[in-house]
C-alpha cells in the first residue's frame, strides 16, 4: 500500500490503487460475514486467505451477530450417481418476507455421516443432533452442516428391546456460562442420561428429584434450559438447567385448558398449543419465567385445521402478522404424509403452502452458523 | 454525541497524507471516535492533527459524511439513509477501499458499516472467478487444493446459478 501511495503522490490526483487484499483481516472478515450463506461458500473458493478467515472464531461471531435467517434444516439419505449410499443436509432459509418459493433457495450440504435409520432429534445453535432412536438406538451424533464436521458420542445405556421410538426423547442444550454443550436422553424405563460434549467419557445417569410425573418426549431449548410437557393431575412444564443440571417444574395456568399438544420455541418465546373443539390454539409465555404471562396468540379455526392431521409446528411470526409453520397431513403415527412449509394469516384466514420439497417430519428450525472448530470436540 | 459539546463553533485542522489541510468544526470531527479520544485526552485543538494514512480525496469524502451526520443528528433517519446510499453510489472500488480504511482508522462506525455492506453487496451472488476479477484477488490455491475446495463445496452450490 505504501508503495502505491507514493506513486499517487507523484502523479498527483490519482487514487492510490488499494485493493481488497490491502484491507486488514478484521475488515475482510466483517465484509464476508455480511454475505448470505451461498456467497460465503463461494468466497471460500476465491483464495486461501478468505477460506482461512471463514474458519476464525471471530468470523463465526460476526456472522451470527448479523442475524442470519432462521432456516429449516433436514437430513437426507439416498444414493449418489454411482449408486453408493450418500447423505446430505438441506437448508431452506426462511427470510421475512418469505421468498422461499424459489426452488434455488434450498442449499445442500454434503456430509460423510451415513448410517441406516438416523434422523434429526434436536438442534442447538445451528448444530444438529442425530440418532437412530427408532431402531437399535445406539448412535448419537452431533454435527454442524456448515462445517461438515461431526462427532459420534459414546453409546448411551442400552434400552430393553421392545422400547418403541415413542418412548425416547433427546434434548440438546448449551450453557453460555461454561461454554459447554450437553445432550439429555430420556426413556420411560431408564429415566434421564446426560452427556457433556468434550468432557464426559460416558453417559451419566441423572435423577430428576421430582415427584412422579408423566413426561412427554419433546424437549425444547431456550435461555440455558430444556423444557418439556409433563402431566401430573394437570399439565405442567418441566425444565432442566443445562449448567447446574437441576430439574424443576411449574404449572400451566388453568385457563390454557387441557389437551396440550406440543411445546415449541418461536422467536425466543415458549409456545404451547392445544386443541379445543377442533380449533388449534397457540399460547405464548410473553415474559420468560412469568407464569402469569401466558397469552393466547393465534387461533386456527376448525374449518381449516381439518387439513392437517399429523402435526402443526409453528416456526416464525413474520412482520406482516403471518405465521410460518410446518404441517403434516398424515393421520398415521408414522408421519407418512406430506410435510409442508405453510403460512397462515390469522386476519384473512388464508392457509398457503409455500414449499414441501425437502421438508421431512424431523426437520428442525434453527439458525445455521459457523461454530468455532473446537466447540464440538 | 454532538449535543454534549459546549462550544460548537470550535474548529480543528486535519492534515491528509498528501499535505492538504482541512478546517473542521469540532462537532463534525466528533463523529470519529479516534478524534473524540484525542480531544478528550486534551490534545490541543489549536494543533494540526496529521492523518498520515488518509489522502486528501478520501478525507474530503469522510468529512462530507461526518458533516451530514453531525448536522442531521438523530432527527431525520430516513433522510440520512438516502444520503448514505447516494453517497456510495457510483463510487469506484479503489475509492471505496480507501474509505473503508479511513473509516476503520478514524473509527467512524456508521461509515465503516455502510462501506463494508456496499462491498459485500458487490460480492453477493457472483461466482468466485468473477469475484477474483472484480477485486483483483490473486488465486493462491494450488490446482490440487482448488480441486479439493471445489469438491468440499460441491453440495453447497447445488441449486445456485
Amino acid at each position: 500500500m505504501r508503495r502505491s501511495k507514493r506513486k499517487a503522490i507523484q502523479k498527483e490526483a490519482v487514487v492510490p490503487t488499494v485493493t481488497i487484499s490491502d484491507l486488514p483481516n478484521p475488515i475482510t472478515c466483517d465484509i464476508l460475514s455480511r454475505l448470505p450463506l451461498n456467497s460465503i461458500f463461494t468466497c471460500k473458493r476465491v483464495c486461501r486467505t478468505w477460506r482461512d478467515l471463514t474458519l476464525e472464531p471471530y468470523f463465526a461471531k460476526l456472522h451470527l451477530s448479523r442475524s442470519p435467517p432462521l432456516s429449516l434444516i433436514s437430513y437426507h439419505t439416498g444414493n449418489d450417481n454411482n449408486n453408493s449410499p450418500s447423505s446430505h443436509f438441506e437448508i431452506i432459509p426462511l427470510p421475512d418476507p418469505p421468498v422461499v418459493a424459489r426452488p434455488s433457495a434450498t442449499m445442500k450440504f454434503k456430509t460423510d455421516i451415513y448410517f441406516p435409520d438416523i434422523h434429526i432429534v434436536a438442534s442447538c445453535n445451528g448444530s444438529i443432533l442425530l440418532s437412530n432412536y427408532s431402531s437399535s438406538n445406539d448412535l448419537v451424533i452431533v454435527c454442524n452442516p456448515l462445517r461438515d464436521h461431526h462427532v459420534i458420542l459414546p453409546k448411551p445405556p442400552k434400552l430393553a428391546p421392545l422400547q418403541a421410538e415413542k418412548s425416547v426423547g433427546f434434548g440438546f442444550g448449551y450453557s453460555p456460562a461454561t461454554d459447554l454443550y450437553k445432550v439429555l436422553r430420556f426413556t420411560h424405563r431408564l429415566g434421564f442420561d446426560i452427556y457433556t460434549i468434550g468432557i464426559d467419557v460416558g453417559w451419566r445417569s441423572i435423577d430428576t428429584g421430582l415427584p412422579p410425573i408423566l413426561f412427554t418426549t419433546n424437549f425444547v431449548f431456550l435461555n440455558g434450559f430444556l423444557h418439556w410437557l409433563g402431566l401430573r393431575n394437570a399439565w405442567l412444564i418441566c425444565y432442566f438447567d443445562i449448567e447446574k443440571e437441576q430439574f424443576g417444574s411449574f404449572p400451566l395456568p388453568s385457563h390454557i385448558g387441557s389437551n396440550c399438544r406440543c411445546l415449541e420455541v418461536v422467536d425466543n418465546r415458549l409456545y404451547i398449543h392445544n386443541e379445543h373443539l377442533g380449533e388449534r390454539r397457540f399460547w405464548a409465555m410473553k415474559d420468560y419465567g412469568d407464569f402469569g404471562s401466558w397469552t393466547l396468540e393465534w387461533v386456527i379455526e376448525a374449518q381449516i385445521t381439518y387439513r392437517f392431521k399429523g402435526f402443526v409446528r409453528p416456526l416464525k411470526m413474520l412482520k406482516d402478522g403471518t405465521l410460518l409453520m410446518m404441517l403434516n397431513n398424515s393421520s398415521s403415527q408414522t408421519y407418512a404424509g406430506k410435510t409442508t412449509l405453510t403460512s397462515y394469516n390469522p386476519e384473512t384466514r388464508v392457509l398457503k403452502e409455500i414449499k414441501f420439497c425437502g421438508i421431512l417430519p424431523a426437520s428442525v428450525a434453527d439458525v445455521p452458523c459457523f461454530p468455532p472448530m473446537d466447540a464440538l470436540k | 454525541m454532538a449535543s454534549s459539546i459546549e462550544n460548537n463553533n470550535e474548529k480543528l485542522t486535519l492534515k491528509s497524507s498528501d499535505g492538504e489541510e482541512f478546517l473542521v468544526e469540532k462537532h463534525v470531527a466528533l463523529q470519529s471516535t479516534l478524534l473524540q479520544n484525542m480531544l478528550d485526552s486534551d490534545c490541543s485543538s489549536a494543533d494540526v492533527i496529521p492523518l498520515p494514512k488518509i489522502d486528501a480525496r478520501t478525507l474530503a469524502l469522510v468529512l462530507g459524511y461526518c458533516k451530514k451526520h453531525a448536522d442531521a443528528s438523530s432527527s431525520k433517519q430516513g433522510e440520512l439513509n438516502s444520503f448514505d446510499s447516494e453517497f456510495l453510489k457510483d463510487m469506484d472500488m479503489g475509492a471505496l477501499f480507501n474509505l473503508v480504511l479511513a473509516a476503520n482508522f478514524m473509527e467512524i462506525k456508521g461509515l465503516l458499516d455502510i462501506a463494508a455492506q456496499k462491498i459485500a453487496d458487490t460480492i453477493k451472488d457472483k461466482p468466485h472467478q468473477e469475484v477474483r476479477e472484480i477485486f483483483h484477488v490473486e488465486n493462491d490455491y494450488t490446482p490440487e487444493e482448488e480441486a479439493a475446495v471445489r469438491e468440499e463445496n460441491r453440495w453447497a452450490f447445488e441449486g445456485f446459478p
